[in-house]
């Protein structure tokens, strides 16, 4: 059974990958710029304030309601993006230019494309259990989770 | 999205292929967001964390820019970069920032100059109501609530784009619409308005629930720019807030109704003593070690915050093993060393610099009064006083 979930896609690309979910804000600058400083191979968030510390998220779809945090954002992730350990996506309601330009510039300037898609409903986001796998097309807009 | 027909020749790559790609760049994330046309910028500044070795491909692309003969249009300005005055000091972490001569020089031939994350210090003050491109959470929020010139969080790189491009894409913060108001803040009568420790903690509240809305504040017309750049900076860390009406205060937000567009607040938020305590408990990081550095002045300090500083600092001096740093941009650096007030940094051993003592990964123990450190960095926070103090016994212990 698969279920389909329609929003916006904020950056281009299509993959598959198990769902990380959390309901907290996500600050992508807290949670990668260590593991990028310690050319780490894994992706640990390393925001001790959140529920997601020391989870690595390399290889996952990354699913929160909305991103915070300050302006490194963009290229924290494009350079998470081009060390090839970046989650494969994210998901959330409410994206913002800051985290759609680490994709996008990853896509016009290194052809590395990474999908986000954002404006579904949370409270259908976060009915998805932890490990589900999910399909997420950055180009058309939706995410399909695959049970 | 309409673009005019200069735009429409850039994209298409008439003037050159790197000017389209960051015409697409900044289209594509105009588009997304509903832009429906891009608008003349006045001034951009950027943040590209001076070369640390975490900012590769976004420094390989600055690089790609200067290639291609790209010069900025409008006046931009750049986050700190590191400062040489204090090679010995800091001999051990200087080897993190592995592209910033590369960077540095890039930006300067692109025209970029002047480096601090509080430009509108330097000549980088645009006029109210202008619209900007800028990157620095800190500085955008100072923008848009002091100044009342407008500015979304930018990206590092989109900035340039802008600066190169000189305009940006119509949407967000631009539109007087989306500078409503959502959020009524007040302060309950057992906290001490006057106290700028209890203004940046408020900061740091205020983020945390205003998320990527906008909050106004009641009962702060007293305070000053300095004072609410430091609640700012910390709204913009624990949340996304790029914009912070201090009714009175901001050009913009005369007076409730003014802010709220004549709309009710979703909500009102009494923030009491409490809750202060609560955050700061929450933000902080008690080290039983003696502490080897403070670092003051995240954002960078204004000339008259530096001044109280060094004036707290007369005839005290720094506990040897202690770095204490007071951080501004170079030019106030250099117009405090060459004058009578370099007495009082010698006497005391304290260190005037203009680098960032967020992203220099200054040995820890580390004491903060900057709410914005704080919670990017394991570090303790304390208000100015008791910062000073610590420094000068050397250790937190009473």
């Amino acid at each position: 059974m698969t279920k389909i979930l329609k929003g916006r896609g904020l950056s281009e690309g299509i993959v598959e990958g198990e769902a990380v979910v959390t309901s907290q804000p996500f600050s992508i600058s807290a949670a990668f710029t260590f593991p990028l400083i310690q050319f780490s191979k894994k992706l640990k968030v390393a925001d001790r304030t959140h529920e997601l510390y020391k989870k690595n998220v390399s290889n996952k779809v990354l699913i929160f309601p909305y991103p915070i945090g300050t302006t490194t954002l963009g290229f924290v992730l494009l350079e998470t993006i081009h060390r090839g350990i970046a989650p494969k996506a994210i998901v959330c309601e409410r994206g913002e230019p800051l985290m759609s330009s680490g994709a996008v510039i990853s896509d016009i300037f290194f052809g590395l494309k990474f999908p986000i898609v954002d404006q579904i409903d949370f409270e259908k986001l976060k009915q998805i259990p932890n490990g589900t796998l999910v399909h997420v097309n950055g180009n058309e807009g939706y995410i399909e989770i695959i049970e | 999205m309409f673009l005019n027909r200069e735009e429409e020749a850039i994209f298409s790559g008439n003037k050159g292929e790197m000017l389209a790609k960051l015409m697409k760049l900044i289209v594509k994330l105009g588009e997304s967001f509903g832009a429906e046309k891009l608008i003349d910028i006045t001034s951009a500044h950027t943040v590209l964390n001076f070369g640390l070795n975490f900012v590769n491909a976004a420094a390989q692309v600055i690089h790609e820019i200067r290639e291609a003969n790209l010069k900025v249009k409008v006046r931009t300005t750049a986050d700190p970069i590191i400062d040489m005055d204090y090679k010995d000091e800091l001999s051990m972490v200087y080897p993190m920032f592995t592209l910033h001569d590369q960077l540095i020089d890039d930006l300067l031939h692109v025209g970029i100059h002047g480096f601090t994350c509080t430009p509108y210090f330097l000549d980088n003050r645009p006029n109210f109501g202008e619209h900007c491109a800028w990157s620095e959470s800190s500085a955008v929020i100072y923008l848009n609530s002091v100044i009342g010139a407008r500015s979304n969080r930018e990206g590092g790189l989109v900035d340039i784009a802008c600066g190169i491009l000189g305009k940006t894409s119509y949407h967000g913060l631009h539109l007087t619409e989306n500078r409503k108001g959502d959020l009524l803040f007040r302060l309950s009568d057992d906290v001490d308005k006057h106290d700028l420790f209890n203004l940046t903690s408020m900061g740091l509240i205020i983020g945390e629930i205003a998320g990527n809305k906008i909050p106004v504040i009641e009962g702060l017309e007293h305070a000053s720019n300095d004072e609410i750049k430091n609640l700012g900076a910390a709204s913009a860390s624990t949340g996304a807030v790029a914009l912070i009406h201090v009714i009175g205060k901001t050009p913009e937000a005369k007076n409730v109704e003014v802010a709220f567009q004549n709309d009710k607040p979703e909500d009102v938020i009494e923030i009491t003593m409490d809750d202060i305590n609560e955050v700061r408990e929450k933000y902080s990081t008690e080290w039983s070690l003696p502490p080897k550095n403070l670092s003051i002045g995240c954002p960078h300090l204004s000339r008259d915050e530096v001044l109280i500083v060094l004036e707290k600092l007369k005839g005290k001096k720094i506990a040897p093993g202690i770095n204490f740093w007071i951080c501004t941009n170079k030019e106030i650096k250099d117009e405090i060393v060459n004058s009578e007030y370099n007495e009082i940094l010698k006497d005391s051993g304290a260190h005037l610099t203009h680098f960032c003592p967020l992203l220099t990964a200054l040995p820890r123990p580390l004491i903060t009064n900057s709410a914005k450190t704080c919670f990017y960095s394991n570090a303790t926070y304390k208000n100015i006083d008791e910062c000073i103090q610590i420094a000068e016994r050397g250790t937190n212990n009473d």
